[in-house]
């Protein structure tokens, strides 16, 4: 937002641009795509809160209009992004976790429209987001100085669908193998003197697939054996609801009520199957956003936010009893920005939550209070952003400093160059340092996980496409692991610092107006850098050094054709860099066919893993083979859109 | 702006600390690790060396067991000619020292070294040959230096060699990642190694690693050595591996009989390892100083036993098809994996014993114990299964628990497992400490009730001596920041498995656990000696108890122990805040 006051603040007295920058006549000084990310026709959803993004961050959206009709699921759809490493349990509906750069899923800070949707510290499953209620994914690399505790890593900022002045229906069914079927329908338009938006959806798989298994797994040459994973399966459904308006002097509402149930089965390992072990969740998120605009270019926002999520294990080993347990938060923050001096965007935000667990380990709580100073300046000319942030926190009983710098430099030509430093850190998760799950118990000595970071990207943005490349580099300390603790137990302890280092491409190109291709490319280093000679130097494990997305679509927007190729090399699996998962490599391809036009209706065909390679989860266990499904999508604008 | 950078800058707070950091229980000398409470080389500090036979204990050089002071020297009174019966007290010239007194020659087998009668066999500063004395607090057992016991300490990655009798350890050495599990395969320790899925070597009695290595299942909970073979429980991998060496009865096809490990007869009627013909030997004559000569054959040998004290006696004969070592480079057991049995998936095997051409395998998880004929290493089978959960597992307040067999050893024909009997829900103790009984031929199973010898959970189980012995992990209890305040019903408990006559040794830690007292909690136990050894997942120690001649229990080394408190086997990590020893075995 303070993107779009400097935009419009600078208008005026900025000079006309030297002839033959590359800009369009008339056009103001740009800034970054990713900081306006606002369609053309609508207005911004804005409880996607880009107050807090830094216009030099390194940030990838993935909008899943682009994909409509593959099938695909939350982390199906991130599985391209450069810095992202998923892991998934194998099926729809199974669990999946998120790595930004090297940092563990629990440094990873995911939001749905600027809510935090994990307990303190927690990882977020993706696998309980539902894809049909998304706009757009924004996934920003490196440290969330700006966020606050637990973007160690990164950012996943889940931005839902956005309500729409004109009435629209929409309507996907796909059904396709392991007896898979989703199912999603929605409407939006005039609601109440502002826009409202209502969307239902469901999912089931039944999940269970066969594999190869080698049972004699240390003696060479010994046979393999068909096996089926089971207990695999998955049954999804919810809704979003959503509110927008315009009120009175200058006042915007936006509301949005998020509610997903879902159960699945717990397959267990390879090792040890577990065929009654299941998993049932309930997740509600709320939030209100209230923007004000006064004169004199300053807005203040308000955000109201709640959240409660509840899920529950049985059967395996949790025996036949129920393991229950509720994690829920309230709160609300506040940020007002102000155009000051003609370039600077001076912004302040201060928020305050309180967070409970419920388990019968223990119910914690604590509260959050945060309090964040921006400033941002345009120079020369408004080519250059320099961003610069300090944040305090105070999480329970953990403080910590998130100061940020940053830089963005549009250069002619398309071109333009960032960079940013800055320091993040990661409380202990309630379950770490209080809660006993089973044999993991808690330690309440835990510090917190601290993260230095720094990176550059330089891009290339055209009209028929654009490309980055960039590079980062990570220090990080008292990384918290679970270790063996007598008898039978795990415990955490702040164990290492290890340092992270990549680099990181994507491009996209357009070169006719029927063929699109993109690719990106991640590389990860990362180092163990305090630790006993077992571990010290070594690679952290579960951090694949390579990872490669490339796509190709071709055809007109009626019919087209499509296919993808999703590389990510082997990994360790242990600290001592002796134990590794294979590479892999899936093939994916689909077409689609627009069959109307007014209502749209278009019909998708999707073959995953045409290639049938036995891709592994964490744990070794195979992930599904080839798989084929089927989508029916439709979009009717039932009202055309009233000029206003 | 430029002030709300600087501040941001202010609050990086700074680089991480980096570096590496040396396993528990050692500390950085120079570019290496050194355990400066045991290492003669570094002995409380690194680079202060103990002199002569001095060995380090505590980080303070000391004389070993068996000499004492005498004018700044340690000196065996018994046989040292200068200090013969007492400091100072020297014999004529010509005589020698024998039995404290002097006399003109060695009588009774002695062997001489200069003026000193000595038994070779036993004597840790003249072992096996004179003036080859034992490294750190090692024993002379058949003219071999040689630990009493070796434990394992899991957490730390190390393995570290103790003397009976003295009590007293040697150095930490790193071994593998995590050994959970060792076993004696003739001069080398084999480790099955949970963290990284390996079996790992090490060369006895130095204990340093080799580098030879095999890959085994996943959470390796066993290793088992069995003539020549080697069995390997893999618990997570549910499978039983059968690994053995390669080869001609493990010696390289290519090596010819006489250039591995034959020794050369010498003129004087002694033998000695070829100098540069020890492709295939374990102990390359590698003494510096030896004169080597040209022999007979063609080969290099001593020239004389006495000449520059180059003499290397042969080891101990190796038992009968003992494989030799490969390659010159000592680069440890050339083994491969020869058979595999799947117990199925979620079995959690937890152990193996063998009797005759059959394993026995108890399963963790379902309960059973499994008859596996072995008889061919290639194709191991099943050939019965004994349902241990099915029997009467006496559960407290008529709750429901599992058996959870845990450990097995084989006597008389029988064969006996522990069984762990917890609670379901909670995993802590459900019911009384069960030690399950199999007749090996008739696959009869009965239990025997340990709760009322004051024995919970037990974890382990030994058969020496004509007798059992069980190790009881008991019922721990923690505080708030779960820090373990206190273990009951924990030891060991002697048992006379056909009179069920038994004695328990339970190590009590009477002011709990804050009040500097850690409180013991039990893993594996080795008998040695008259001595039961015991150790310890908590604190990393070993307890002690010895055997009466009336069959009861006193504590030796332990919290109220007559020779004093426990043996800190493994370092602790003061980050971790606990150790473990995982495995504890006596050397022959």
């Amino acid at each position: 937002m303070v993107g779009v006051l400097l935009l419009i603040a600078l208008q005026a007295p900025s000079p006309s641009p030297p002839v033959g920058d590359g800009r369009g006549e008339g056009d103001a000084i740009p800034l970054p795509p990713v900081d306006v990310p606002a369609p053309p026709e609508e207005a911004p959803a804005a409880a996607s809160s880009p107050t807090r993004r830094a216009p030099s961050a390194v940030t990838t959206t993935v909008e899943p209009t682009e994909h409509r009709g593959e099938a695909k699921d939350t982390a199906a759809l991130l599985a391209s992004t450069p810095g992202v490493t998923l892991a998934g349990a194998g099926g729809t509906g199974q669990s999946t976790s998120i790595s930004v750069r090297g940092a563990a899923s629990s440094g990873v800070l995911v939001l749905l429209d600027g809510v935090p949707l994990g307990g303190p510290s927690e990882s977020v499953d993706l696998a309980t987001i539902p894809t049909p209620v998304v706009e757009r994914l924004e996934v920003l690399k490196g440290g969330g100085a700006r966020y606050g505790p637990g973007a160690l890593g990164g950012v996943l900022n889940i931005v839902t669908l956005r309500p729409r002045g004109k009435a629209r229906l929409f309507a996907e069914a796909t059904q396709g193998a392991f007896e898979t079927t989703l199912l999603s329908a929605g409407a939006t338009g005039e609601l109440l003197g502002g826009q409202g938006l209502f969307v239902l959806h469901g999912a089931r798989s039944e999940g269970n697939f066969d594999y190869a298994y080698r049972p004699l797994s240390e003696l060479a040459g010994s046979p393999t054996e068909a096996r089926a994973r089971t207990n695999n399966a998955s049954l999804l459904g919810g809704a979003l609801l959503k509110y927008r308006a315009e009120l009175p002097k200058g006042v915007a509402l936006d509301a949005m009520v998020e509610g997903t149930a879902y159960a699945r089965g717990l397959a267990g390992t390879i090792d040890n199957p577990t065929t009654d072990a299941h998993e049932q969740g309930q997740r509600a998120t709320f939030g209100a956003r209230v923007t004000k605009a006064f004169e004199g270019a300053g807005e203040l926002e308000v955000l109201a936010w709640g959240r409660l999520h509840r899920n529950a294990f049985a059967g395996g080993a949790f025996g036949s009893d129920v393991y229950a347990q509720t994690d829920s938060g309230a709160g609300a923050e506040a940020h007002y920005s102000q155009l000051a001096f003609g370039r600077h965007g001076l912004s302040a935000l201060v928020s305050g939550s309180a967070e409970w667990l419920q388990a019968p380990g223990g119910n914690p709580s604590w509260g959050r209070f945060s309090a964040m100073a921006r400033d941002e300046v345009l120079l020369l000319g408004g080519d250059l952003t320099v961003d610069a942030s300090v944040r305090v926190d105070r999480s329970g009983p953990f403080t910590g400093f998130s100061p940020h710098l940053g830089a963005l430099w549009l250069l002619p030509r398309g071109f333009e160059v960032r960079a940013n430093l800055g320091q993040a850190h990661r409380p202990p998760s309630f379950f770490e340092l209080y809660v006993q799950q089973g044999h993991l118990i808690p330690n309440a000595q835990l510090k917190p996980e601290r993260g230095l970071y720094a990176d550059g990207a330089a891009g290339f943005r055209h009209g028929r496409g654009f490309v980055q490349v960039g590079g980062f580099y990570a220090l990080y300390e008292d990384l918290i692991s679970y270790e063996y603790y007598p008898p039978l137990l795990a415990r955490p302890v702040n164990f290492a610092a290890a340092r992270v280092a990549g680099l990181e491409v994507e491009a996209r190109v357009e070169p006719l107006s029927w063929v699109q291709a993109s690719a990106t490319y991640s590389l990860l280093f990362t180092q163990n850098l305090k630790d006993d000679p077992r571990f010290y130097l070594n690679p952290l494990p579960y951090r694949p050094r390579h990872k490669l997305h490339a796509r190709l679509a071709v055809g007109p927007r009626w019919l087209y054709a499509r296919g993808e190729v999703l590389y990510q090399s082997d990994q360790f699996v242990n600290r001592t860099a002796t134990l590794t998962l294979p590479e892999r490599a899936f093939v994916n391809l689909g077409a689609t066919c627009e069959l109307l036009q007014e209502p749209k209706l278009s019909l998708s065909f999707e073959l995953k893993n045409l290639l049938d390679v036995q891709g592994m989860d964490l744990d070794g266990y195979p992930l599904p083979p080839r798989a084929a499904y089927l989508t029916l999508s439709l979009t009717w604008d039932v009202v055309p859109e009233r000029k206003s | 702006m430029k002030r709300l950078s600087l501040m941001s800058l202010l609050f990086l707070a700074g680089c991480p600390e980096t570096g590496v950091v040396c396993r528990a229980g050692t500390q950085r000398c120079g570019n290496g690790c050194a355990d400066t409470s045991t290492d003669s080389r570094n002995c409380g500090t690194c680079g202060q060396a103990c002199f002569g036979t001095q060995v380090c204990v505590s980080g303070a050089c000391q004389c070993r067991t068996g000499t004492v002071l005498c004018n700044g020297q340690c000196v065996v009174t018994q046989s040292d000619p200068k200090n013969c019966g007492g400091c100072g007290m020297a014999c004529p010239a010509g005589n020698v020292c024998q039995n404290r007194a002097c006399a003109a020659t060695c009588a009774g087998g002695a062997t001489r070294c200069g003026a000193a009668c000595v038994d070779v066999l036993t004597d840790p500063t003249n072992c096996g040959s004179c003036g080859n004395p034992c490294a750190d607090s090692q024993s002379c057992r058949a003219g071999a230096c040689q630990w009493d016991l070796v434990a394992a300490c899991y957490t730390s990655g190390q393995v570290v060699g103790v003397a009976s009798g003295s009590d007293v350890r040697g150095p930490l050495q790193p071994l593998g990642s995590g050994p959970f599990s060792i076993a004696q395969y003739g001069p080398v320790l084999l480790a099955g190694d949970v963290t990284d899925s390996r079996l790992v070597q090490a060369r006895l009695p130095s204990l340093q690693q080799l580098s030879e290595f095999n890959a085994l299942g996943r959470g390796v909970n066993q290793v088992l050595v069995d003539g020549t073979q080697v069995y390997a429980v893999n618990s997570t991998g549910h499978t039983l591996q059968v690994l053995q060496p390669v080869g001609d009865a493990g010696c390289p096809a290519v090596a010819s009989p006489d250039a591995g490990c034959a020794y050369l007869a010498l003129a004087d009627g002694g033998s000695a390892l070829p100098l540069g013909a020890d492709a295939g030997c374990f102990y390359p004559a590698t003494d510096a100083g030896c004169v080597a000569v040209r022999l007979d054959d063609g080969g290099l040998g001593p020239l004389a036993l006495e000449d520059a004290g180059c003499f290397t006696p042969p080891p101990p004969p190796a038992p009968p098809g003992m494989p030799c070592f490969q390659g010159a480079s000592d680069a440890g057991l050339k083994l491969a994996t020869v058979g595999e049995l799947d117990t199925g998936t979620g079995t959690l095997p937890s152990a193996v014993v063998k009797t005759g051409s059959f394993a026995w395998v108890p399963l963790l998880a379902t309960g059973d114990l499994l008859k596996v004929d072995v008889s061919d290493a290639k194709s191991p089978h099943t050939v019965a299964s004994v349902p241990l959960q099915s029997l009467n597992l006496r559960p407290f307040d008529g709750g429901s628990t599992a058996a959870y067999p845990s450990s097995i050893a084989t006597q008389s024909g029988k064969l006996y497992v522990t069984l762990n009997n917890l609670d379901l829900g909670t995993y802590a103790p459900g019911g009384p400490g069960l030690l399950a009984v199999v007749d090996a031929t008739s696959l009869d199973a009965g239990v025997i009730e340990l709760g009322s010898m004051g024995c919970l959970n037990p974890v382990a189980v030994l058969a020496a001596q004509g007798k059992l012995f069980i190790s009881c992990a008991g019922a721990a209890t923690f505080d708030m920041n779960y820090q373990l305040l206190s273990v009951r019903s924990a030891g060991v408990v002697m048992l006379d498995p056909s009179t069920l006559a038994h004695a328990t040794w339970s190590p009590q830690c009477s002011s709990g656990g804050d009040g500097g007292c850690l409180p013991i909690l039990p893993s594996k136990l080795a008998v040695r000696d008259g001595r039961i050894y015991l150790g310890d997942q908590n604190g990393g120690r070993i307890f002690a108890a010895d055997i009466q001649p009336d069959g009861g229990l006193t504590e030796r080394r332990g919290y109220a122990g007559a020779m004093g408190g426990p043996i800190q086997a493994c370092g602790v990590d003061p980050a971790v805040g606990f150790s473990n020893v995982s495995d504890l075995i006596s050397l022959p």
